[in-house]
């Protein structure tokens, strides 16, 4: 769902390190790089990403970035867990940002 | 340049598919670099590495999976079946072409497979499977230790103490060793075995396997005639009886219930068949002084050894206390019991262990060594097949085949080769060697010995193939069929080639080390003055029932009237007898003082070695009496007490006066010095003469245990008439364990004998597959160079230039191998020095020697081809292709 989200707020420029960096900056959670691309192995068999390669970077022998993109069913099924989780939270008294002490 | 960490890379390498791995550590260098903007390059390193560790477990995960999936599949067409057959029979066709290659390798392979799975098969009966009790980690044996003897035996008294009072142990049971005849319808027998005290098995965890064994209300009611049999003595003499539980035997001419059989190779330290009950007196259980009782037991749940000698100690102190006029000043002390008794068994594996593994390591390499020339020739070949489409993947595949098929054929010949020499190892070792090393008789080639040679066999392949598979796979196609065309190979190979020459070369040299080493203790031992002129002296263990013959009167008699029927026998020159024969490994000791010297509390006395002999013993055995006289018949329990000393004793007790005549007070008891008799080796050859007090047995009123018989000629032919003589005598007194004096010294030398063999034979084999090493390289060499030396010869080189050459280049391997291999041979000797006699573990002489025999055998393999450098025709050489 972070990967999903990190995608929709990213768009074309959504590649391995920059996925990685908005959901650390987004979450203030320390995402291994590893688990990011072993997510986007599993999101990509589902159906929820796919991936394309860009143009070649542009330094000398620069490689070509391998980019994901959101497919429609992955804001699908971003949306629906999104829901889902309103669900769970809906009346619940969380200690959030600025909550009573 | 910011470069982001070479081991975090290569991790990656390793773990992220082929497809990903680009990507991924092109992102992760984006983020890298990004950070060495931001936060500087050390930051962004720490980052780089916190990303790889933190990703090692999912990545790890993820490629075990995609494996998983792979395998299900089989889409990749290079894992279906039919292609793993087609590789084998390809690699089976191309041993047929290679007959020499394969016979070599597996040839030595075998060895090397055997020599490990002997070891192997050794170590796990006498060690790994000597002491099957359950917990075995927590059982200890209990010592005394005082400043003149570390680990002595205990007292009734310091079991009785320990079984009222100790919290530390949830069992403790102490045990003597015990010799006595059994009586059959064929005569009288001496068997050995052990009486031990209530509790002793459960304490162990043994079970019998027929039967039951003593509880505490058995020994209540009848403390001495039941029994215990061990299953070897079961199947020996009773025939395997399953109805023998309940029935009667005849032990020491009184008839004892058979309890029950215990499990097959059960036993502690030496050989024991029948084991009997042991109560102690209250008399005895207050007796601190009198030792010889091997002490045991079991640690109570969650005490740690540390808390158990605590309590020991503090035990100990008590102990001294209470009873100050039997206090040594001794101290208890425990120690695992996997140590006790087999500690020094365990000491002999480390160099054999090592040895093995070193010798198939130098087969590994030469095996390897072999493969990479096979595949230098067959460079073409490989080539061929990747351009025809074979995948790297696939022609390391079938290269590793070719090592797993010949490694499989290693094993079984290496299994054959542990099979045909096990009985040779098991029947070379002297019967009375065998009984101090339990489980040596049931060594064999079993389901485990065969499991793991064929591990090591896989091993060994993976040692030996996958270097030159790599190396081959990787050939470059167009290099490989210019070369091929022009008739020669590129030199990439053979500085890898010597260094595995160089590697073996050092192996077989810290092999010879040790085996020098342990041949040179073994010829000082040899060389070794024991004391002892005894060429013609036959020892023998001898058993009397001693109810048949209580009382100094009666045990007089029957001494008087075996001396005088052994005396009897054509060719006897002498008879004595004794209570500790040489080497025997029993070593008694007593506290001494003197009558013309104020006393010193007992814990402050001297000790001397306690020897009991009969008269005419010394002339028995050997021994010379350089003054004085030796014991007499005359000397008996109604004459004043006479002793002869040592005469190492005599000169530390009276520096500057004469011994003889003096008084030495032991046991409470004076003593008269009669005689001095020159200093032996009793403990063992290479124990330093301890100053030695011999008594009579005569004196005491007691019988002898052992005899000594000195006899012209053949003495071992004595025997068959003194069994009758003795037959005649007391139809149940027995005589065992017959060997001559010369015998007892040779057999007391078998572990020097063994390791020495052992590791010579290791080291025959290391050296000369070292030197098959070294000549393949070389002839190598010399073919490559054949149009070089060619053309030198053309231009006027002569003969010997060429030789020399040739010559020096095998000699940097040679002295490289030595160099590395020194280091080696020094940590040889380091492990060997337990076992070493008079001699350093760096001795020069052994350690020069060794080198120069290795630099004679690898120079001599190197002359082969050097000779046939020199036989170039300089015409034929430049003509060639």
């Amino acid at each position: 769902m972070y990967i999903l989200a990190a995608l929709e707020h990213l768009g074309e420029d959504a590649y391995g390190a920059s996925i990685q960096a908005e959901i650390e900056s987004r979450s203030e959670r320390p995402t291994p790089f590893g688990s990011v691309y072993v997510t986007l192995e599993r999101l990509a068999k589902k159906g929820f990403v796919t991936f394309w390669i860009g143009e070649p970077r542009p330094v000398q022998g620069g490689r070509s970035r391998k980019h994901v993109r959101i497919t429609p069913a992955g804001r699908r099924a971003l949306r629906e867990s999104a829901r889902s989780l309103d669900r769970m939270l809906a009346g619940l008294r969380l200690n959030t940002d600025g909550g009573n002490r | 340049m910011t470069r982001s960490p070479r081991l975090s890379r290569a991790l990656v390498r390793l773990l992220v598919h082929p497809r990903d791995r680009d990507h991924f550590l092109d992102d992760l260098d984006d983020g890298f670099a990004a950070r060495v903007d931001r936060e500087g390059i050390a930051k962004a390193r720490r980052w780089y590495r916190h990303q790889i560790i933190s990703s090692l477990l999912p990545l790890a995960g993820h490629r075990l999976r995609l494996l998983g999936e792979d395998l299900a599949n089989s889409s990749h067409k290079d894992m279906r079946m039919d292609a793993i057959l087609l590789d084998a029979r390809q690699a089976f066709r191309s041993f047929r072409h290679a007959r020499g290659f394969t016979t070599v390798a597996v040839l030595s392979l075998a060895l090397g497979i055997a020599a490990c799975t002997t070891i192997f098969s050794a170590l796990e009966v006498v060690v790994l499977r000597a002491l099957p009790f359950p917990e075995l980690e927590r059982l200890v044996k209990l010592n005394e230790s005082t400043p003149t003897c570390a680990t002595c035996s205990t007292s009734a008294g310091d079991y009785t103490t320990l079984r009222r009072e100790a919290k530390s142990f949830s069992a403790v049971a102490t045990v003597r060793g015990w010799t006595g005849t059994l009586s059959l319808s064929d005569g009288a027998e001496r068997v050995t075995g052990a009486r031990v005290t209530p509790g002793f098995f459960e304490m162990l965890g043994v079970r019998p396997a027929l039967g039951g064994t003593f509880d505490v209300d058995t020994m209540a009611t009848a403390p001495a005639s039941v029994a215990l049999l061990s299953d070897k003595l079961w199947r020996k003499r009773f025939g395997a009886d399953s109805k023998i539980v309940g029935s009667t035997i005849t032990l020491n001419s009184v008839a004892v219930t058979v309890l029950g059989v215990l499990p097959p190779h059960f036993g502690i330290g030496g050989d024991a068949d029948v084991w009997l009950p042991l109560v102690f007196s209250p008399q005895q259980q207050r007796d601190f002084a009198s030792h010889g009782w091997g002490l045991y037991a079991r640690l109570a749940p969650r005490v740690t050894l540390q808390q158990a000698q605590d309590e020991l100690t503090r035990l100990s102190d008590r102990i001294n206390r209470a009873y100050p006029e039997q206090s040594i000043g001794m101290r208890l002390v425990a120690r695992p019991f996997g140590d006790a008794m087999i500690g020094t068994l365990r000491q002999f594996f480390v160099p054999l262990l090592g040895g093995v593994a070193f010798v198939l390591l130098i087969v590994c390499a030469n095996v390897a060594n072999l493969s990479l020339a096979r595949a230098t020739s067959r460079a073409r070949e490989i080539a061929m097949r990747a351009a025809l489409g074979a995948s790297r993947g696939r022609i390391v595949r079938q290269l590793l085949l070719e090592s797993g098929a010949i490694a499989l054929a290693g094993a079984v010949g290496g299994i054959a080769i542990t099979w045909a020499v096990i009985p040779i190892l098991r029947s070379r070792i002297p019967a009375h060697f065998m009984g101090a090393v339990r489980g040596w008789d049931s060594l064999a080639v079993d389901w485990r010995a065969v499991a793991f040679a064929v591990g090591l066999s896989a091993l060994s392949a993976l040692l030996f193939g996958m270097l030159p598979a790599l190396r081959a796979s990787r050939t470059d196609l167009s290099t490989a069929f210019a070369d091929a065309a022009r008739g020669s190979t590129g030199g990439k190979g053979s500085a890898l080639r010597s260094g595995l020459v160089v590697v073996e070369l050092a192996l077989a040299l810290t092999l010879l080390a040790g085996s020098g080493l342990m041949m040179r203790s073994l010829m000082k031992l040899m060389n070794t003055n024991t004391g002892f002129e005894g060429q013609h002296s036959v020892t023998m263990a001898l058993q009397v029932p001693a109810r048949k013959h209580v009382g100094a009167i009666a045990a007089a008699d029957f001494d008087r009237q075996l001396r005088e029927a052994i005396s009897a026998i054509p060719g006897v020159t002498a008879v004595g007898g004794t209570w500790n024969l040489p080497m025997s490994g029993n070593r008694n000791m007593t506290f001494y003082g003197f009558a013309d010297r104020p006393p010193v509390a007992a814990a402050q006395q001297p000790v001397a070695n306690d020897g009991w002999v009969t008269p005419g013993y010394f002339g028995a055995i050997g021994m010379s009496l350089m003054r004085g006289r030796d014991f007499t018949v005359r000397d008996d329990t109604a004459s004043t007490p006479v002793v002869v000393v040592s005469k190492a004793f005599a000169e530390k007790a009276w520096p500057a006066a004469d011994a003889i005549g003096q008084i030495v007070i032991t046991n409470n008891q004076r003593y008269q010095i009669v005689g001095i008799v020159a200093d032996v080796r009793n403990d063992g050859v290479e124990a330093e003469t301890q100053p030695t007090i011999y008594r009579s047995i005569t004196q005491a009123g007691a019988i002898p245990t052992a005899l000594v018989v000195r006899a012209t000629g053949d003495a071992l032919s004595i025997v068959g008439p003194l069994r009758r003589a003795l037959r005649v005598i007391d139809p149940d007194a027995a005589i065992a364990e017959v060997r001559s004096l010369p015998q007892v010294v040779n057999e007391y030398l078998t572990p020097w004998r063994l390791l020495g063999a052992l590791l010579g034979a290791f080291a025959a084999i290391a050296v000369a597959i070292a030197a098959i090493g070294i000549y393949g390289v070389m002839s190598y060499a010399v073919t490559q160079r054949t149009q070089e030396f060619g053309i030198r010869m053309a231009l006027g080189a002569d003969r010997r230039a060429v030789l020399r050459m040739v010559l020096r280049q095998s000699s940097v391997l040679v002295l490289c191998g030595i160099l590395l291999g020194g280091i080696g041979a020094l940590g040889t000797g380091r492990v060997l020095t337990f076992q070493l006699y008079e001699v350093s573990a760096r001795d020069p002489l052994v350690l020069g020697g060794v080198a120069a025999i290795l630099a004679l055998v690898s120079i001599a393999a190197a002359f082969v081809p050097a000779r046939r450098a020199t036989t170039v025709d300089p015409m034929i050489a430049l003509r060639a292709p």
